[in-house]
This record gives structure tokens, sequence and C-alpha cells, in this order.
């Protein structure tokens, strides 16, 4: 297998990404008829591993779609089953507005494009540590701010063919 | 009818609005162990319509005994703790949030980490504290944050109302820091950040800040 060095790119202010969610987990816990405000997820912008930063999708590379298809082609942590795409949600960000956010500190946040073998509209959302409480706030607010936040296929089946006829492909590999 | 001293009395906790109480719905409670714990022993036992406290009484067999509370109950994994009336909105919310703890290792399909009992307690505690804190100090009810679970098996507690914003973390696996968090009045006004330590007293100036979120 070769591995391709795929050169990173500058995203422009005006570019969108997307960074999904997951949503059944509330099914599993939250009481009955309870859901949460869907800009209410200051805890998916939580950097658990301290990676490099929180991934998300560039928009020039990777559609609402697409972006659909890669979550449908990764193994779960078991290694074995594949996640279910029908369990997320993607909420589109504007990358000017994340750059801008007013935030009190020295240190900026970033999106950068990190392109992987994979997707090559990987990027990422970079920021210090001790500013993530604030950043993960700020970018709720953010995220209320917008009319169309929350991003969903209309037709799922075209999504779930797909990903089937790329796990054969990657078999067949 | 018999005294209810040799006898084990079927009860029921009132889940009313002025009476959460987490203990399990149906219990069976013997007279002594009413006298004996020590969050029941204090307190109005009503039963048929009428008020006794601490007094023995002829009771009648598997009759239902109701048992009212001036205070509400938390049950937590290894303590019960008791908070005003006035906080019962944060009470149901806790209880209703005691789901987070049957979240299995890779509750988000992207490899998140469970939430310990201790990490649940913990943000539990810090919650009620600081909302009795406020309560005391300024006469204030802080108002229900949303409790979510963190994919590195932390929890977050978030406020929003018209005018504030505040998320505290509450950490799993460190020893020495509980929480960390930020917090700010629309237009970035009055921010605030701060780390909470263990062991160490509320922070004063949290609490006052805390008057923004009721």
């Amino acid at each position: 297998m070769t591995l391709t060095y795929i050169k990173p790119e500058v995203i422009p202010n005006e570019d969108f990404v997307f960074r999904n969610i997951h949503v059944i987990q509330y099914k599993k816990w939250q009481p009955q008829g309870i859901r949460p405000n869907e800009s209410d997820f200051s805890h998916r912008y939580i950097n658990g591993e301290r990676e490099d930063g929180l991934s998300v999708n560039w928009e020039k590379y990777c559609s609402i779609e697409t972006a659909f298809i890669l979550l449908g082609l990764q193994k779960r942590k078991d290694g074995v089953s594949y996640i279910d795409p029908k369990e997320f949600k993607l909420i589109k960000l504007n990358v000017g507005d994340i750059r801008e956010l007013d935030i009190l500190s020295d240190s900026d946040i970033l999106v950068i494009h990190d392109p992987i073998e994979d997707n090559i509209g990987h990027s990422l959302i970079c920021f210090d540590e001790y500013i993530e409480d604030q950043v993960r706030l700020k970018l709720c607010e953010l995220v209320e701010s917008y009319t169309n936040r929350i991003e969903y296929p209309t037709d799922f089946s075209i999504i779930l063919k797909e990903i089937e006829k790329r796990k054969k492909q990657m078999k067949i590999e | 009818m018999k005294t209810m001293d040799n006898y084990i009395a079927k009860s029921f906790i009132t889940r009313q609005d002025r009476n959460v109480m987490t203990q399990p719905k149906e219990k069976e409670w013997s007279y002594e162990e009413v006298l004996e714990t020590p969050f029941l022993k204090d307190y109005v036992i009503e039963a048929q319509g009428q008020l006794y406290k601490n007094e023995k009484r002829a009771w009648g067999i598997n009759e239902p005994i109701e048992l009212t509370f001036p205070s509400i109950f938390v049950e937590l994994d290894t303590e019960i703790i008791s908070i005003p009336n006035e906080l019962t909105c944060i009470a149901k919310k806790i209880e209703d949030s005691k789901g987070i703890l049957s979240l299995e290792d890779d509750w988000d399909s992207q490899g998140a980490v469970r939430i310990s009992p201790k990490t649940f307690n913990n943000a539990c505690n810090l919650l009620i504290d600081y909302s009795k804190k406020v309560l005391s100090t300024y006469k204030i009810s802080i108002n229900v944050p949303h409790i979510n679970p963190c994919n590195n098996g932390s929890i977050d507690l978030v406020w929003k109302n018209e005018k504030a914003r505040l998320l505290i973390n509450v950490k799993s696996n460190n020893e020495k820091i509980i929480a960390s968090g930020y917090g700010y009045l629309k237009n970035n006004a009055q921010p605030i950040q701060f780390i909470l330590e263990k062991n160490k007293p509320t922070l004063e100036h949290l609490v006052f800040w805390m008057q923004n979120i009721s």
C-alpha cells in the first residue's frame, strides 16, 4: 500500500466545515420526551484525547453526503462493527466565525486543513487546553446564532447503498 | 390493631413536587428503621391524614405509611444528601441524569469512555454544594443546568439564560482538580474562569457570580 501525501491548503474564512455530533445517545439516558436543545452540544466540542484538535470536514472536499458515507465506513472501538451514520447529525460552522470567536486569551483558534488518506477534507480546530471550556461555550453560542445549524440528509438510502458498495470494494482490495 | 414495634409496615415515598425522594419508590420500613435512620427520624410521619412525629402509635399490619419531608434527599452512590425544598428542580435533574451511569464504553460509537460513578457523584456534589451556597448566601435558587456526558469520561454542567452562560467540566481521573469552568455575561462581560480543587472550600467569587444563572 502506498501512502499519498496530500498538500494541505489554506481554508478561506468564507468556507464552512462540518462537525459530526452523536445524537442517539440521548435516547439511552435522557428521560422520555426530553431532548436537548440542538445547540446544547458543549460536550461534543471536547477534545477527549487531547489530539491535535477537533476533527471537522471541510465542505469544499466533503459534502454532507460524503461526511455521512465516511462515518459509515469507520469501525467502532471493537474493531469489528461499523458506525451507524444514522446516529449522527452534522453541525455546519463558518470558518471565519470560528477564527474570530471572542476569546479572552493571547492564543488563537486555528482552523487548518489536515488531509488524510481516506478523507481529503479532514481539518482541525486547534486551541490551547487551558481555554477549552471557554472555546466550547463560545462554539455553542456561535451555533445557536445560525438559522440552519443542523445538517441531515433527506434520503439516507442512497448513502447506505454507497457505504455498502465501498465496504465490498474494501474487502476485495 | 397492633403497635408497629413488631411489624414491618409497607410504605411508599411520595414523589410529589415538594417531596422528591430518590429512595426506591416502594420500600419496607420497620418502625425502628424509621427512627434509627438519621435522615428520617426527625421528620414528620404522615399517615391516614394525621401527623405523628417520632411517635409510636397503633398501626395496621401492612398498612401503607406515607412519609413526607421538609427537605429533599438525593441518593448518590455512597451517600444520601439532604437539600432544601427550594432546590427541588436540581434534585429532579440529578435523578433524571442517573441514566448517564448506564452508558457503556463507546457510547458515542466513536470510542467514548464510560462515566464513572465517582465522576457523577463529584458532579452532583459540586452542583448541590454551589446551589446550596448561593441559596443560603443570596436567597436565590440557581437554574437547573444541562448535565451532559463527555467522550473523555468527564461531565459538563451547562447553564444558559438570557443574560449569562456558564460551563463547569467535572473531570474524571484527576486526583487534584475536580473541575474547571468558564462563564460570561452577554457581550463577554464579567468573564469568570476557575479551577475547583479537591477538598477546597467553595469559591466565593463563583458563588457570587452564579447569581447570574438564577
